[in-house]
């Protein structure tokens, strides 16, 4: 059955990518025409653009529009953000409780806020329109979410074509990726993504969240099948890593010290994949972000997994 | 005879308790343990192999330390309760309400944002640093009071809620670095080796050592201070002495486990329910009570399914059972007469028009400060007539709803103060807040968008439903103040379980009611504010009228009874006055610790000490202060908007701390 479903995900893979290869000269010439649109058109796409939220943020900037004013943006960065913020943009605060007179002052013609934004939606109003847009929530695989949700503010922009074009180099990055990993696909060895928070705990990656969603497409089982938050993630214990003693592990992003501590503990070194060595590491990431996090994904364990095979 | 006593109904059966305890921690082992493993492998999991399997290490580096530290940490916890009640004199003393784990989660919060290496390597001795430096604030403020009981009972609050706000501002402009003192503040025993029992085991039975070498001054604890003095007890130094003890041993169970709350007030309460009336014989069973207890919690989480089982931390569980199991205890303790009150000595007298007229100017002033002088994008600016139409409805409903709120608190605190004598007293541990929240957290649950009036509705039902609880259990002690003290607590204890469940996870509930758990102003439209300023006038009018019940109650029953006031009655009316100005300020800002703890204690500290005039200084400080306090939770660290409640503490915290030592 597993070879029936990696022989059809390759020929997803395979047509994705042709449809890119094909699109790419028209999705440039889109962009030239929407930019010519703009001019003539009586409703013009809003320019002064207020952002409530990192992730979002990513994806307005992966589209190529540059918020006026973002939720304290030095928290972007730290949360590994790609696309760079401009050092102009304004901080309007924190992310639950934006500053409405700052909000107010920026004279902002489009508000993007998440759905947990819905007690603020009412004041936000009053100061400019406002665009929710879910990236993650109950029932929802955060993967196919990121994807509508790019679509929905291109649509609201005006950046379809920017739109195109991202998906297109989403597509040949992941073909890209999975051309890398076909011989540790071949292992047939599922793969726990791990963020370990201390020496005590850890934080899994399920299923439905942005990471999980992209190891699916790739091919590659997640180790992890227990149930996981909204956001995709769950915090578990060493001693329920040990239920899928043969798996793969990767870990995204390590806090200082937390990997000396664990060399210590006797239960980590007691875990089958510490002690016949299968623990990879990669860089930080953001755990959500747009389709940009997604292919930074997609190449890091690339990276981590080639010549992996056995 | 000062020291509070509980007497049981069911004396004579009191053993089936801890027989009964003793057994369900048997079958929860079993059940754990064998869902683990199977019985036959169990010796190879217990004794030192190279050969074990996978499934038996598990069992011998995860599951067996933990349960050691359950039991090593429970037994500690109830040992410190047993202490801190005793020397206190006050039966809702315990390890958390004294400031050591807030000590404790601010060093580590502090750690965590400057050092993360340094907060993951050095966890245990940052978090005793902290705790031992919080304690040492305590006793500095006291010192000169002879480490009275009441004011070390008022300086640990004070401590407590101090640095409880010093680490909630770290939160809220750090969070996402925190992920990692969150799960410690939520108290889990998960364990991968044995380090942790080894640094806890030594430290703990040192501490215990010492504690039984106090029987003899801690049984004279139960006399008032003056007999214990002539008894030739030197209370300068024993009660510093025995405190130190307790202390260290909540610190290093703190900074082991985590934050873990009822263990230390609920395990003394149960030694005493089975029988165990000596300070020796406490000793000795609080403790093995307390172990049973915390092993018996953290049993219970392992065997809930996965998907409970690995969210929950234990600290949170033990809160979740403890709350509802101190009520059902409730029904069967009879509390004769704590009365841990009576501050020290009544400051001087003062006439009241001067002070007022002061306050009511100083109030104007901020008003006027707070509505028109302001942080912007362009530095401060004063706001004149040409910008009032763009900022009025940013700023006048919420310096309206602090007011108000504020005012609302402040009476609550004075009336609960005043009934039940009992200085700890704050409208938060009247339970209300703690249901109003969780009404909140359950419509914001389960709302799909959570709006304001969502929001308000959940609230208010919850702050109705627990004063519906609370009036139901109190009847039966014919409103003895503890018993409905206990009682609030019990669902306090409940509710933050609730909400830390709810924030531990790190989810965007997390995100959303954080603020709020702290008071803030944030989310205030016109009509919130014109309902809270109606509220307050309704309020203020109904209190005044209520004062002279105020002077005649702490008299105490007979002399109430005497002079006409049926004691009972007042009580009922005054407790459910306190809980609709509670619910009527927390529904909109929030539970604000501080504001309804200190506001009476500024008025009679200041020299307010009669009812009327105690309640309408309290009322005008508790205006001033949130006013400032939602000023400057606009402005201090702009853009970023700081919850008024966690401002109002850090605002009024260091006067108080300074009038205490004068």
């Amino acid at each position: 059955m597993t070879a029936h479903v990696a022989v059809r995900h390759k020929r997803r893979l395979a047509l994705a990518g042709l449809s890119a290869v094909a699109l790419a000269p028209f999705a440039r010439a889109a962009v030239g025409a929407a930019d010519g649109a703009a001019d003539g058109t009586a409703k013009e796409p809003p320019t002064r653009v207020v952002v409530l939220d990192w992730p979002l943020t990513e994806v307005v900037l992966s589209l190529g529009v540059v918020p006026v004013g973002v939720s304290r943006p030095s928290w972007y960065a730290k949360l590994d953000g790609v696309p760079a913020l401009p050092p102009q943009v304004v901080d309007t605060g924190l992310l639950y409780q934006p500053n409405f007179e700052v909000l107010a002052a920026l004279q902002p013609e489009l508000i993007v806020i998440t759905p947990w934004h819905a007690p603020l939606r009412a004041l936000l109003e009053r100061i400019a329109p406002t665009l929710t847009v879910q990236l993650f929530g109950p029932g929802i695989d955060v993967y196919p979410a990121v994807r509508d949700a790019t679509r929905t503010l291109a649509a609201a922009l005006g950046r379809d074509a920017a739109a195109d074009a991202l998906f297109a180099q989403a597509a040949a990055n992941l073909v890209a990726a999975s051309g890398r990993l076909a011989d540790f696909r071949a292992t047939r060895r599922p793969v726990y993504l791990l963020r370990p928070i201390d020496d005590r705990h850890i934080a899994v990656f399920g299923n439905n969240s942005l990471f999980g969603g992209v190891l699916g497409a790739l091919g590659i089982r997640n180790a992890w099948q227990g149930i996981a938050d909204p956001q995709g993630m769950t915090e578990a214990d060493l001693g329920a890593l040990a239920q899928q003693a043969d798996a793969q592990v990767v870990t995204i992003g390590l806090p200082p010290g937390v990997a000396a501590q664990l060399a210590r503990s006797p239960l980590w070194n007691a875990l089958p994949f510490v002690s016949q060595n299968r623990v990879r590491n990669i860089g930080p990431l953001p755990a959500l972000g747009g389709m940009v996090a997604s292919m930074r994904f997609a190449d890091s364990l690339a990276t981590a997994l080639q010549g992996v095979t056995q | 005879m000062n020291r509070s006593t509980m007497t049981v109904a069911a004396a004579p059966r009191a053993w089936r308790l801890p027989a009964l305890l003793l057994a369900l921690a048997v079958w929860l082992v079993y059940h754990t343990l064998s869902a683990r493993l199977p019985v036959a492998q169990w010796r190879g999991a217990l004794l030192s192999g190279t050969d074990a399997s996978l499934p038996q290490l598990v069992v011998r580096y995860g599951w067996l330390p933990r349960f050691a530290i359950a039991l090593i940490a429970g037994a500690a916890l109830s040992l410190a309760g047993v202490v801190f009640q005793q020397v206190l004199r006050n039966p809702l003393a315990e390890p958390l309400t004294l400031g050591v784990s807030a000590g404790a989660y601010l060093a580590l919060t502090i750690a965590a944002v400057t050092a993360p290496a340094l907060a993951a390597d050095m966890r245990f001795t940052v978090a005793v640093a902290g705790a031992g430096l919080a304690m040492v604030a305590t006793m500095t403020m006291t010192w000169r009071k002879g480490f009275a009981a009441v004011s070390i009972v008022l300086a640990g609050m004070i401590v407590n809620l101090y640095c409880g706000a010093l680490s909630v501002i770290l939160t809220i402009v750090f969070e996402r670095s925190l992920t990692a003192v969150f799960i410690w503040g939520g108290g889990s025993l998960v364990q991968n080796g044995w380090a942790n029992v080894v640094w806890l085991l030594p430290r703990v039975l040192v501490c215990g050592i010492a504690a039984a070498l106090l029987v003899r001054p801690l049984t004279l604890f139960s006399l008032d201070d003056g007999s214990a003095s002539q008894l030739g007890m030197s209370l300068k130094w024993t009660r510093p002495l025995a405190l130190g003890v307790a202390v260290t041993l909540s610190a290093f169970v703190a900074s082991a486990v985590g934050v873990i709350g009822f263990i230390g007030l609920g395990g003394p309460v149960l030694a005493r329910l089975m029988g165990a009336r000596r300070v020796r014989d406490q000793l000795l069973w609080a403790p093995l009570v307390g172990a049973l207890l915390l092993a018996i919690a953290d049993q219970a989480v392992q065997s809930l399914p996965s998907v409970l089982g690995e969210l929950l931390p234990t600290g949170a569980a033990v809160a979740l059972c403890g709350g509802p199991l101190l009520l059902w205890m409730l029904r069967r303790v009879h509390i004769e007469a704590p009365r841990p009150a009576s501050a020290d000595s009544a400051p001087p007298r003062r006439a009241l028009t001067v002070p007022a007229l002061l306050l009511g100017g100083l109030l104007v002033a901020a008003v006027v400060v707070s509505l028109c002088f302001s942080m912007t994008l362009h530095g401060w600016q004063w706001s004149g007539a040409q910008q009032w139409s763009g900022v009025w409805f940013w700023r006048v409903p919420r310096l309206v709803a602090s007011l108000g709120a504020g005012v609302m608190v402040a009476l609550a605190g004075t009336i609960l103060q005043r009934v039940t004598g009992n200085p700890m007293a704050s409208p938060d541990l009247l339970g209300v807040s703690g249901g109003a929240m969780l009404g909140m957290l359950a419509a914001a649950v389960a709302a799909a968008a959570p709006s304001t009036p969502v929001l308000l509705a959940g609230s208010s039902a919850g702050a109705l439903i627990c004063l519906v609880t609370i009036v139901a259990l109190g009847r039966r002690s014919g409103f003895a103040p503890e018993h409905v003290l206990l009682a609030g607590i019990a669902i306090s204890a409940f509710s933050q379980a609730v909400v830390m469940l709810a924030t531990a996870s790190g989810g965007a509930y997390a995100n959303l009611l954080r603020p709020l758990q702290y008071g803030s102003t944030y989310l205030i439209v016109p009509a919130t504010a014109i309902a809270v300023g109606a509220c307050t006038v309704v309020a203020v009018c109904v209190a005044y009228l209520a004062a002279r019940w105020l002077e005649i109650l702490p008299l105490g029953t007979n002399v109430a009874d005497a002079l006409g006031v049926g004691a009972q009655r007042a009580r009922l009316t005054l407790l459910v006055l306190a809980a609709i100005l509670t619910a009527g300020a927390t529904v909109v800002i929030g539970p604000m610790s501080f504001v309804g703890l200190m506001a009476p204690h500024l008025a009679r500290l200041l020299g307010f000490a009669r009812a009327r005039s105690q309640m309408l200084v309290a009322a005008l400080i508790g205006g001033l202060l949130m006013v400032l306090s939602d000023w400057v939770g606009r402005n201090m660290i702009f853009p970023q908007q700081m919850p008024a409640g966690v401002i109002a503490t850090l605002l009024g915290g260091p006067y108080l701390m300074w009038l205490l030592r004068r």
